[in-house]
């Protein structure tokens, strides 16, 4: 293998892949990104084991002889980025060393051969669909924070994507809360399909995706997540098992409801909070004709009260909430009212925008 | 590392044929409990079988072409996790839990993943019970292969979830050919020096090789000499213990329980396997009632049990060497 390539076109897709490829590994290759250099293109593609990373170089490219090779990822990556803009680099293998030029410097760097590489092969995919990357980013951001995190109920430790004919929907939950988003678009889908993006995942398409009205197209394959997106291609595992029943847990039937300033709510449980006990965060809050007080103590008997108006009619009502799990909802949504829809002391509450039904929040109570 | 390149261990080829059996008939367990001797290959025998299940065309064994096969060669396939006690003589739940997470996603590359835990009576408690739902309800495109030293105490929960396979210890004469043809142009293939490796590891070849490689035997042969002086009441404690200690708690248990065997043949008028040892075994075969002879050999396995927790080998060694001299004679031990 050798060829030459612009330091900008090789050290973009390199650093993304570099930020896949975890540091510490289990398996040396897992450290190398493997090069796969055809006449007119380069692919790069990194792998944690979990989530794989490959990147399309066409541009500021020229293969002199095709080859498969894989070199250290992080030196690789590092000794681009110290090289000056604009610099050629030329990249070539001899024997089971990699050296690497430009200008006056050169590098020898050690490589494996490209079989060692564990990269997926093209799963039978059931079903692909395209839209906005924004759109999906957005959909993601709403719900991801409410994916548990190593819990035993490993079906959890993700997030749900379900395809029907007419929507996109994420679903995560922990089981003391439950976010929830839905996309309306032509998908094409015969029948409603499920998949558990586990939590790493998750996190790392978030990274990738961009905020623009640029398309990612995702494939939804038997045991991967693919998407595509621009010149790179993003491929997760899931998470085998079967996903609760979401719409069961979606309290229905609430008659107290309340419209609040998002932000002041916000500023009001983050004041109250901090004289809520460290570790279980509860607060209570007292609703009654347009007010909402917020009331917060703690072993150290330090009290916390606070109030704020609100648009309310009806019977008082006093629940208890953690107030992690509010704030982390009021963060997520975005317009500027919130709409809580509450039934009684033991039952869960729903949280939504006032103007924007797309995604709700479900956050159990606690007994104070 | 997988060894696909070297041939099947003899001794282990019918049970290799039994297992391929199963799978053909579509009965290969979700959980197979691999249990044989300490040295006898077991190890070997699980990579094989993982990496024969994750072959895409696996004949009677692994093609060695496709790309499973030469991913496992490089020790690179991702859809294989090996636990094993790392820094520490335990598996610990933290490493069951990262296996249990590795078991319920997708496979990366492969149809199936696969696990082996190397050795199942390491687990500790907690690290026993954390996979204990993995191995109940495991996701259907998994394999488990617990391994098992023969004799040693696994949770009778773990065991009741996985079919026992027992791997044979081989014929001596077939170990010993197979020694021999391991040892190819080495030096050391002197035939007494192999049967004395052998019988100190119990007859399991792998272990055997281990002892010669290592130069274990003049070190067990300094042990010997320790135990006997010892119980002549020729050395002290603390110096009878160095030997044994330079080699570590481990051999030390292997060597003892090796001659407490020996011993227990020799008092039920068999032959004893290590002839080194035989003159002091003999002697202290017609001195002690059996009942003793077991005593002893119950607590060296205790003293193995122990080992997965923090045993101070020192003290341990110690305590396992004034169990031999309890058995010697009491005018012996007076006039020392």
């Amino acid at each position: 293998m050798k060829l030459t390539i612009t330091r900008e076109a090789l050290l973009t897709p390199l650093q993304a892949i570099a930020g896949v490829v975890e540091r510490k590994q289990t398996m040396p290759v897992l450290s190398n990104v493997l090069f796969v250099a055809e006449p007119d293109s380069l692919t790069l593609t990194g792998t944690n084991m979990e989530v794989e990373l490959v990147a399309h170089v066409n541009e500021g490219l020229a293969v002199e002889s095709p080859g498969r090779i894989t070199i250290p990822a992080r030196k690789l990556s590092d000794i681009c980025r110290s090289l000056g803009e604009g610099t050629q680099v030329e990249l070539a293998l001899q024997g089971d060393q990699v050296h690497v030029r430009s200008g006056a410097s050169h590098f020898t760097l050690s490589t494996l051969p490209a079989e060692h590489f564990p990269n997926v092969e093209e799963d039978a995919e059931s079903f692909r669909l395209e839209l906005a990357q924004a759109d999906l980013r957005n959909l993601l951001e709403a719900t991801s924070f409410a994916m548990a995190q190593q819990d035993v109920r490993y079906y959890l430790n993700g997030l749900m994507l379900e395809v029907g004919s007419n929507y996109l929907r994420a679903v995560a939950t922990d089981g003391h809360r439950l976010a929830m988003s839905t996309l309306a678009v032509v998908t094409g889908s015969e029948e409603v399909r499920q998949l558990i993006l586990p939590r790493k995942g998750t996190l790392e398409l978030i990274r990738l995706l961009a905020d623009a009205d640029t398309s990612v197209m995702l494939v939804f394959g038997d045991n991967h997540l693919r998407a595509t997106l621009g010149a790179y291609t993003f491929t997760s595992k899931l998470i085998e098992g079967k996903f609760p029943d979401y719409n069961r847990v979606i309290p229905r039937g609430g008659d107290k409801t309340f419209i609040a300033d998002r932000q002041s709510l916000k500023a009001t449980l983050q004041r109250a909070g901090i004289l809520s006990h460290e570790n279980i965060r509860g607060v209570r809050l007292q609703l009654q004709t347009n007010e909402l007080g917020v009331f917060a103590n703690n072993p150290d008997q330090e009290q916390a009260e606070d109030s704020l108006p609100v648009d309310y009619v009806g019977e008082s009502l006093q629940i208890g909430f953690n107030v992690g799990y509010l704030i982390d909802v009021l963060n997520a949504l975005e317009g500027n009212n919130v709409r809580m829809t509450l039934s009684n002391a033991n039952s869960s509450g729903l949280i939504e925008d006032v103007d924007n039904g797309n995604s709700v929040y479900v956050v159990m109570p606690m007994r104070l | 590392m997988p060894a696909t390149e070297n041939p099947i261990l003899p001794w282990h080829e019918s049970s290799w044929l039994r297992v391929v059996e199963w799978s053909r008939l579509d009965r290969l367990p979700h959980a197979l409990l691999l249990s044989a001797v300490r040295g006898s290959g077991k190890r070997d025998f699980a990579e094989r079988l993982a990496t024969w299940l994750l072959c895409s065309n696996p004949g009677d064994v692994a093609c060695g072409e496709c790309k499973h096969c030469r991913l496992r060669a490089a020790g690179a396939h991702p859809d294989i996790q090996v636990c094993t006690p790392a820094d520490s003589r335990v598996i610990k739940v933290d490493q069951v839990r990262a296996l249990t997470e590795f078991l319920v996603q997708s496979p990366q590359v492969a149809a199936r993943k696969i696990a082996i835990v190397d050795t199942a009576d390491q687990l500790n408690m907690n690290a026993a019970n954390a996979l204990l739902k993995t191995l109940e309800e495991p996701a259907t495109d998994v394999n488990l292969l617990l391994l098992q030293h023969a004799g040693q105490r696994i949770l009778p929960t773990l065991r009741s979830r996985c079919q026992v396979l027992s791997l044979p210890t081989p014929p001596i004469d077939t170990a010993r050919d197979w020694l021999l043809s391991r040892l190819e142009g080495e030096e050391g293939r002197d035939p007494e020096l192999l049967d004395h490796a052998l019988a100190l590891a119990g007859g399991a070849p792998l272990a055997a090789q281990a002892l010669i490689h290592d130069g274990h035997l003049a070190a067990a042969e300094q042990c010997l000499s320790a135990l006997r002086q010892y119980l002549k009441g020729q050395v002290v404690l603390s110096d009878a213990v160095a030997p044994f200690l330079k080699e570590g708690l481990a051999s030390t248990l292997v060597f003892m329980g090796r001659w407490a065997q020996d011993l227990a043949r020799l008092g039920a008028g068999g032959h004893g396997e290590d002839h080194q040892a035989h003159d002091m075994l003999s002697y202290l075969a017609q001195h002690n009632h059996p009942a003793e002879v077991h005593h002893l050999y119950a607590r060296i396995q205790e003293a193995r049990a122990g080992m997965t927790y923090n045993l101070n080998p020192e003290l341990e060694i110690g305590q396992l060497l004034m169990a031999w001299r309890k058995l010697m004679p009491r005018k012996q031990a007076r006039a020392s």
